[in-house]
């Protein structure tokens, strides 16, 4: 009985090494025009300690016409970690986050295999957020390697929030206060289009032109 | 001061006393105890086997290198790049006279009258013995496990086997072997590697010795998680490692490069560099949760064994050695 209680403890102590499994998330990689504010409805931007940051899955694919009542009721958030817009440079409308969790190697079960979504809302909780922006890389979560470590990472920037943006209204040129023009920005509230990739927009054109010809 | 404290850790008096004492000696060599200690440890060699030769390459064919100095004897060395393009680069070689087959092809960066230096492997064997200094058992599941990188991203681990009943048969195993034992002298350590040592029983220690290397390393990091040897054995900190420039820094954790090492207490501490606020103002490492300010990276001296997180694409990162080396 005591060598099956000394085993137990040693194999616990075993699997609790490592990092365990991490998804990282944030929209300030480098402090200057490319990273991608956001802003509550009325446009401000939140503040630091403010809103509701999390990262996790949905049971439903969401969209940009998704109701707040299922954003809220469909989600489920990955892992434990502050929820409150936090960053290095402590500028308001960045979050820099991180919530950890065990998957182990060999696990198969939700979330692994799902695809990963940052949540973000004008509340301190899930609940309380009346405003929301969706994010997602198309990262999927896995597992940890055989000494417990693990990470998604997802890094939104100029450079892909066009293809990131699910549920939110993207914004350009936007003043924070700060002295620097952000290129692109999230509004919180029912998305409009995401913001189109430059082949995406002139697909788009070109179509406009053919229908125009058609027209006439 | 900061190196004057890790050198007396380190046994670099022994090191300095054997490098003057041996004139027959191309490098500095020492000791180091590494502290085995229950559960996992994540470690590297720093001392390293003894230079054989150095020469420069008179041809290179793909993976085949041609000396202008054989090595004395033919066989398996660890192959280092010393100047040029492919300056730092490490890899493994076997030879037959002049002729160094790599165990990667180096062709498009390696060129005629470059500098190379083969040195003697470290092995399975030589760091951990013929007859393991770590606790063995009948079973895998209560040995000590030594886990070192596949090259591939994964591991090979190896346990030691002490025979079955009337301990017939004993001999090193890798992990799922149940019959039979592998050769430890055939299991090359290459230095760039971190490894793992599962130790299952009470605190432990392992006494490495062998060369200093003063060069510059270059460390090859895939993305995510890279188990690596911080190579110098005394005096290297965050600061002084030159990984500042290598590594990917950025305004944010989530999105810059990690260095975690082992904390001594089954854990790491995390660093990364931050790269300063809205015009640039503030930059310089930052432990993990911080945000506001910068550490003294001078402070924190490099554990033998490293986890770098890779954030972006494969890359190489040189890792420098103190700037007192150049005396040894």
């Amino acid at each position: 009985m005591k060598n099956t209680l000394l085993l137990v403890a040693s194999f616990g102590l075993l699997v609790s090494q490592g990092f365990g499994y991490n998804a990282v998330t944030t929209n300030i990689a480098t402090a200057d025009g490319t990273a991608v504010p956001i802003l509550d409805n009325t446009g401000a931007p939140i503040a630091v300690g403010a809103g509701y940051v999390a990262v996790g899955t949905f049971s439903a694919a969401p969209t940009g016409t998704t109701a707040v009542g299922d954003i809220r009721s469909s989600f489920t958030a990955f892992g434990a970690g502050s929820t409150a817009f936090a960053n290095g440079v402590g500028a308001p409308g960045f979050f820099d986050q991180k919530y950890g969790a065990s998957i182990p190697q060999g696990n198969a079960d939700a979330p692994v295999g799902e695809q990963a979504y940052v949540l973000i809302g004008d509340g301190a909780t899930l609940a309380d957020s009346l405003n929301f922006a969706i994010l997602s890389t198309g990262g999927v979560f896995g597992t940890e390697d055989q000494f417990g470590n693990g990470e998604l990472g997802q890094v939104f920037s100029a450079e892909n929030i066009g293809s990131s943006l699910i549920y939110g209204t993207a914004v350009t040129n936007v003043d924070t206060g700060l002295g620097v023009i952000f290129t692109d920005g999230v509004q919180l509230g029912e998305g409009g289009p995401a913001i189109p990739e430059p082949s995406a927009a002139l697909l788009s054109l070109v179509g406009l032109g053919f229908l125009a010809r058609r027209r006439r | 001061m900061n190196s004057l404290k890790a050198a007396a850790a380190f046994g670099l008096s022994a090191l300095v006393v054997s490098s003057a004492a041996a004139q027959t000696a191309s490098k500095p060599v020492g000791y180091e105890t590494v502290a085995i200690n229950q559960q996992f440890n994540t470690f590297g060699l720093r001392l390293l086997g003894a230079p054989n030769v150095t020469s420069t390459v008179g041809a290179v064919s793909g993976t085949t290198v041609t000396l202008d100095a054989a090595p004395s004897a033919d066989g398996s060395y660890i192959v280092e790049v010393n100047d040029n393009a492919l300056a730092g680069a490490v890899v493994t070689g076997t030879s037959t006279g002049a002729d160094v087959v790599l165990s990667e092809d180096l062709s498009a960066g390696l060129a005629v009258g470059d500098s190379i230096t083969l040195r003697a492997t470290q092995t399975m064997a030589s760091v951990f013995g013929t007859d393991s200094t770590l606790t063995g058992a009948a079973s895998e599941g209560a040995a000590d496990l030594v886990s070192v990188p596949d090259g591939s991203g994964g591991f090979s681990t190896y346990w030691y086997f002490t025979g079955s009943f009337g301990g017939a048969g004993k001999g090193w195993r890798e992990s799922g072997q149940v019959a039979g034992t592998i050769d430890p002298a055939s299991v090359t350590l290459v230095y760039t590697d971190g490894m793992v040592v599962t130790n299952r029983g009470a605190d432990n220690s392992l006494v490495i010795t062998g060369s200093v290397k003063t060069a510059p390393t270059t460390l090859g990091l895939t993305t995510q998680f890279n188990y690596v040897s911080s190579v110098y054995p005394a005096g290297s900190t965050l600061d002084n490692s030159g990984l500042e420039s290598q590594l990917t820094a950025a305004a944010s954790e989530g999105a810059a490069d990690l260095v975690s090492l082992p904390d001594g207490a089954g854990g790491f501490s995390t660093y990364w560099h931050f790269s300063g606020g809205f015009g640039g103002a503030g930059a310089g490492w930052r432990e993990s949760g911080q945000v506001a300010g910068t550490i003294d990276a001078a402070l924190v001296d490099l554990t033998s064994g490293m986890i770098v997180t890779n954030r972006g694409d494969a890359q190489n990162a040189d890792i420098v050695a103190p700037s007192f080396y150049a005396d040894l």
